[in-house]
């Protein structure tokens, strides 16, 4: 016995110094479900505590009557069971409060009494042991233990079945418990919560203070004795809004002094409310997102979370089967964070596996979406798919599943939507369609069913939604892109030749080499690289029959030929334009048409471009091309005279050959591009070759600058 | 009272002492075993891990069609006759009320209004008012929701890309794509979460900086990867001659065991994400070639998208390859298309940029949807601020320019759970305030991410000691727009 009553007070004191701990770190603490159904037990066990204390007290108020020996033993076995339940009692008062979902005003008043109460029984037990003589401590102590526990019972009671539970029956009203949504009236929701806990306890069908009634829509808007209590739009001159702003001591305030008043924010939307109309009907939704009385009943409604989860009938599946069924090539994942519901999706098609497919079976309860888009499945995997019986989703673009198929999947009764793109579904698959139990969308793009054949299938099952997806216009014709190049540089080394490409199959490239546009007739067809001697023009155009023929596009060749060991600029170019000075002109570094500022082109325009090359033992030359700039509009043209001396000395040199070149019409005045100028020059074999250019001393009357003098842009000179 | 109190305690023992101090510890020991994290780095909030949606998401993939330069919602989704009625009028004050202007119009006199020179009409059957420009787009109005309303702070380009992309006026901050792979990582383990596409027209151009797709202070894992605009889309992605895959395989082996010395020794996570990183690399040499080869698309395809989808740099071709990517799980794919910024100009350059994204927009869209991707894929088209609704520079009869402007512009999304076939938010007959229902930009973030399951106010990172989140301390969903 004694054993068994130093247990017991030994454990109310590691209750409470553990509850006292906990209660420290509230917040934090995270129950395993154990303990949840332990904290369950809270209302269950806390009848001891009540009646132990209500037993403790009434015996020690009679304790004259019995003999203080037995008294004092009873006593303290009294106290001390009286002491541990009520500590347990509260520890698991505790753990059922981490569940939430209670009142936290209500909650956090019983929790604080609950636990004085505890507190308060242990501290009765160590009294009575130690100092059993003070009889006025103990007493105090009794009396606020009883008090804290009636109380704090009394919250207790709230929480669990509402207040005014025991007085309810008495009351006239029956309230419909109405939900409310978004749909539902502010007023529902919001104002008329504030009349019900502050005004109708007097203003109600039994009793009519000032002859006002306020429990019904029809007999508020009616008013009392003074008329009606509210003024549409205007709540400073209405009179339910003036009593409630008068002073608390004045006759008139509302609600009376002594009654539950009204707070702040109840007084803020009664306000607003009537400010903006005093609507009873417009419903939640119909306000405004930042409308003023929205914001205000937002404080006082909890609308339901908006993104209510479907509610999945099965349970999830362990993290670890999850993980193992994912792999490199196949990722299974939740829906989200607290779903049960699976998606997998196979990724990279030379890399599947059946053997995952099959795996998946280990799931096939939990598997709601799966994306075999892309993969070789054919119809015999539709063995393993038929199993998952709760998919929604089933995608399966591009694999090799037939007609056939639809007779496993037909099995899956949740089956909503169903991607056929790129199949050889047929018309023949349309009887199984109709078997499907909630099939509501089928994508049948690229399939085997004709336009006419799918009107009958939408006909005939009207339930379900079947998508043909993008139909090519027969009328409607497309341009093609321009050829494009395979070289990589347009400076081709000796055996190097130009290949043209275009990425549209069935396409006829219709070029020419000449600088004049190509035909779509009579233009030669592109089927072999083409071998350039030195500068050379590529016009080139794409043909096919059904399409509009492409634009032209022009690519620039040079030969790269032989490099000179040096060169120098005898004329300085423009300060703007120096490149990197003269080794600019055979670095190899071809500049854009478009981007003249570039440092690959040297820029001249008051003095001629002038430069000489060197080369270490004297070569044979038979041409020489000059790369420039023609962008009209620019002002960079085509040199207007070209002169090019050679010897094998610089002083020594003799005038070669002089040409004049063409300058562009007012037809061309948009050309942008590079140009080449090949010279050929009688063969010749020296060391040193000087080359003049000079820029457009007059610009043509149609251009924008006429009159004065041009630009020449030169980025390379090729000696070939 | 007191007295008699400490004497009964002094006659405790030692063992009575020891007896309840024992009990006292063993019962918080008891109880700590049921407060989680109690001497852990754990926020005071339970924040829900990363790595999976909050909750059930309706959209699984992102694809942004982003238009670089800012295109003139005047000449594409946002109708205003009262401009035409009244061109060459000046801007009456009331209206622009004291809006800020750029350096480029701040000099101007006079800011006559200018209609929009090209056509509108009503599409399909929610009679959403696209203009002439984008007859495709016309042709899928009812699967697109168009907002008139997006507004921002930024009048320039950098700040408003930078806000746009990543939350913030000021840069060094995570963008959309490096949240949502921190938030819910890739769908497929061989490309990255984050892909990024970039074009350019022949329009007056802004550039684009790397910033935009910065992973900012989240692991340099969740930073967007640049894809080239070669016919190798990826390049040296393939083995060099000589080297089979098992070659690669070694050196990736013997590399991870050096790098994981070097992190043993130096702890920097740089490392554990270079590793990352080279393994990816090897898991793209199998998933990427079958994305990027092009010479077996059907004709079908290349006349839905246009034959410019077959030549790699256009905008065509990013968005017939955004398609792929998203159908191969990359869960957010970004594309730029450049050129938007008429300032002058505008009746010469815009035609050319609307005719470069009008057909493959509308393409990528209808391809979703014929695949029955379109209800878990997002696609959003629009660029960082809208445009002015008066003239910079000479108006003429012919032609014109607009400047920038940020209180109201146009943009579309379409796909993952966003209601098809309307419009949202209303701007006033000028053009040039909003109305109703404005979307701010953190407002965007927001329903972005609530589309994609994830709370915005729950996605968060704690850096120099406070928690960021792509909408940084605002933003709300716009319920308005959710289907």
């Amino acid at each position: 016995m004694k054993l068994f009553q130093r247990i017991l007070s030994s454990l109310s004191f590691f209750i409470i110094v553990m509850l006292l701990f906990l209660l420290f770190f509230q917040n934090k603490v995270s129950l395993p479900p154990s303990l949840q159904s332990v904290g369950r037990m809270h209302p269950l066990l806390l009848h001891l505590p009540i009646g132990l204390l209500v037993i403790s007290f009434i015996l020690w108020l009679g304790k004259k009557n019995i003999d203080s020996a037995s008294f004092q033993k009873i006593f303290i076995i009294v106290l001390q069971v009286t002491a541990f339940t009520a500590t347990l009692t509260a520890l698991m008062g505790f753990f059922l409060s981490r569940e939430g979902g209670y009142d936290e005003s209500i909650l956090s008043k019983h929790k604080i009494l609950g636990i004085t109460t505890a507190i308060l029984s242990y501290a009765l037990l160590l009294i009575y042991q130690s100092f059993p003589e003070k009889k006025f401590v103990f007493g105090t102590t009794i009396a606020l233990s009883l008090a804290a526990m009636i109380i704090g019972s009394h919250f207790g009671s709230n929480l669990t079945h509402g207040e005014g539970f025991v007085w309810q029956p008495l009351k006239s009203e029956k309230e419909v418990e109405e939900k409310i949504t978004d749909s539902s009236s502010l007023y529902t929701a919001a104002i008329q919560p504030i009349l019900r806990s502050k005004c109708f306890s007097c203003h109600n069908e039994k009793k009519a203070k000032g002859e006002l009634i306020m429990t019904t829509e029809e007999k508020i808007l009616k008013g009392g004795k003074n008329g009606p209590i509210w003024k549409t739009g205007d709540a400073l001159n209405s009179h339910i809004i003036q009593n409630i702003n008068l002073s608390e001591d004045d006759k008139k305030h509302m609600p009376p002094k002594g009654k539950p008043q009204l707070n702040q924010e109840q007084i803020d939307i009664l306000f607003a409310w009537i400010q903006s109309g005093a609507d009873m009907k417009k419903t939640m939704k119909d306000y405004a997102e930042g409308d003023t009385v929205k914001k205000l009943a937002a404080k006082f409604i909890h609308l339901p979370k908006e993104e209510t989860e479907k509610a999945y009938s099965f349970a999830a599946a362990s993290t670890s089967t999850i993980q193992k069924l994912s792999g490199p090539f196949c990722s299974v994942f939740p829906l989200s964070q607290s779903s049960p519901a699976l998606q997998a999706d196979f990724f990279v098609r030379e890399k599947f596996d059946r053997k995952k497919l099959e795996e998946l079976v280990k799931v096939k309860q939990q598997l709601v979406v799966l994306n075999l888009g892309n993969m070789p499945v054919t119809d015999a995997d539709m063995k393993t798919i038929s199993q998952f019986s709760n998919l929604e989703k089933l995608v399966l673009n591009n694999s090799m599943i037939t007609n056939s198929a639809l007779n496993d999947i037909k099995k899956l009764k949740s089956l909503q939507s169903l991607s056929l793109a790129g199949t050889q579904i047929d018309k023949n698959a349309a009887t199984s369609f109709s078997q499907f139990d909630s099939l509501k969308e089928v994508f049948i793009w690229n399939t085997k069913i004709s336009a006419t054949e799918a009107e009958e299938l939408q006909k005939q099952n009207k339930k379900i939604r079947f998508d043909r997806g993008y139909i090519p216009d027969e009328n409607e014709i497309l341009t093609l892109t321009p050829p494009l190049v395979k070289n990589e540089e347009f400076i081709l080394s000796d055996n190097e030749r130009i290949e043209l490409k275009h990425p549209v199959g069935g396409v006829n490239i219709r070029y020419t080499t000449d600088g004049t546009d190509p035909d779509s007739t009579s233009s030669p067809i592109y089927n072999d690289p083409v071998i350039s001697n030195g500068f050379v023009m590529i016009k080139a155009k794409a043909v096919r029959i059904g399409w509009y023929s492409s634009q032209i596009a022009s690519f620039t060749f040079f030969k790269k030929g032989l490099r000179p060991s040096r060169a120098e600029l005898l004329n300085q170019p423009n300060q703007k334009y120096k490149g990197s000075g003269a080794t600019t002109l055979i670095d190899l570094k071809k500049g854009l048409a478009e981007n003249f500022s570039d440092p690959a082109w040297l820029g001249f325009r008051e003095q001629p471009f002038a430069a000489a090359f060197y080369f270490d033992t004297a070569q044979t030359i038979n041409s020489i091309s000059i790369s420039y700039n023609e962008s009209v509009q620019s002002y960079l043209m085509p040199p207007q005279e070209v002169e090019i001396w050679a010897g094998n000395e610089k002083d020594k040199l003799k005038l070669l050959k002089k040409t004049t070149v063409r300058q562009p019409t007012k037809e061309e005045k948009n050309i942008v591009r590079i140009e080449g100028l090949k010279i050929d020059i009688p063969q010749s074999n020296y060391k040193c070759y000087k080359i003049v250019a000079k820029n457009v001393s007059k610009l043509p009357a149609w251009h924008p600058g006429k009159g004065e003098k041009g630009w020449i842009f030169i980025d390379e000179i090729f000696f070939n | 009272m007191a007295n008699e109190f400490f004497e009964h305690r002094q006659n405790i023992t030692r063992k009575h002492f020891l007896g309840k101090l024992s009990l006292g510890l063993g019962s918080v020991a008891l109880g700590s075993l049921l407060i989680k994290d109690l001497f852990g780095s754990g926020s005071a909030e339970m924040l829900p891990p990363v790595g999976l949606p909050h909750f059930a998401p309706k959209a699984k993939r992102i694809i942004y069609l982003f238009q670089n330069g800012a295109p003139s919602q005047l000449e594409s989704f946002d109708y205003k006759p009262t401009l035409i009625k009244r061109m060459g009028e000046d801007l009456p004050a009331s209206i622009r009320m004291g809006q800020r202007l750029t350096g480029m119009t701040a000099n101007q006199e006079k800011f006559p209004m200018v209609g929009s020179k090209f056509e509108f009409k009503q599409h399909g059957e929610s009679g959403t008012w696209i203009s002439e420009l984008f007859p495709n787009i016309g042709k899928i109005a009812d699967d697109i929701c168009v907002i008139k309303t997006m507004h921002t702070e930024a009048i320039n380009h950098d700040p408003a890309l930078t806000f746009i992309q990543t939350g913030a006026q000021q840069g060094n901050r995570p963008s959309m794509g490096s949240w949502l792979s921190y938030g819910l990582g890739s769908e497929n383990k061989n490309l990255p979460a984050f892909c990024v596409l970039l074009s350019r027209g022949k329009g007056n151009g802004q550039g684009v900086y790397s910033k935009l797709w910065t992973n900012g202070f989240l692991d340099s894992v969740h930073q967007g990867v640049q894809f080239s605009n070669s016919d190798e889309r990826v390049l040296y992605l393939n083995n060099p001659e000589g080297a089979d895959k098992l070659d690669r395989r070694k050196m990736l082996d013997e590399l991870a065991k050096l790098n994981s010395l070097s992190f043993e020794e130096f702890g920097d996570p740089e490392i554990k994400t270079k590793v990352e990183q080279y393994e990816m690399a090897y898991r793209m040499q199998t998933a990427v070639p079958e994305l990027t080869d092009l010479s077996k698309e059907s004709d079908q395809i290349i006349k839905m998208y246009g034959p410019e989808c077959l030549v790699p740099g256009t905008y065509a071709a990013n968005c017939l390859l955004a398609r792929k990517l998203s159908e191969a799980g990359v869960r957010f794919v970004q594309l730029y298309h450049q050129g938007w910024d008429q300032h002058g100009n505008l009746v010469g350059e815009m035609p050319g940029q609307a005719r470069d994204t009008d057909r493959a927009s509308a393409a990528l869209i209808m391809d979703l949807k014929q695949r029955g991707l379109l209800d878990e894929t997002l696609v959003i088209w629009g660029g960082e601020f809208g445009r002015t609704n008066y003239c910079q520079g000479q108006l003429t009869k012919d032609n014109y320019g607009r400047d920038h402007h940020p209180r109201c512009y146009s943009i579309w999304m379409a796909g993952g759970g966003i209601k098809p076939g309307m419009s949202y938010g209303e701007t006033d007959e000028f053009g040039y305030n909003i109305v109703k229902d404005p979307v701010h930009i953190n407002d965007f973030h927001a329903t972005v991410l609530h589309l994609m399951g994830l709370n915005h106010e729950k996605l968060v990172y704690k850096h120099l000691g406070r928690r960021y989140r792509l909408t940084d301390v605002a933003g709300q969903v716009v319920n308005g727009v959710l289907a």
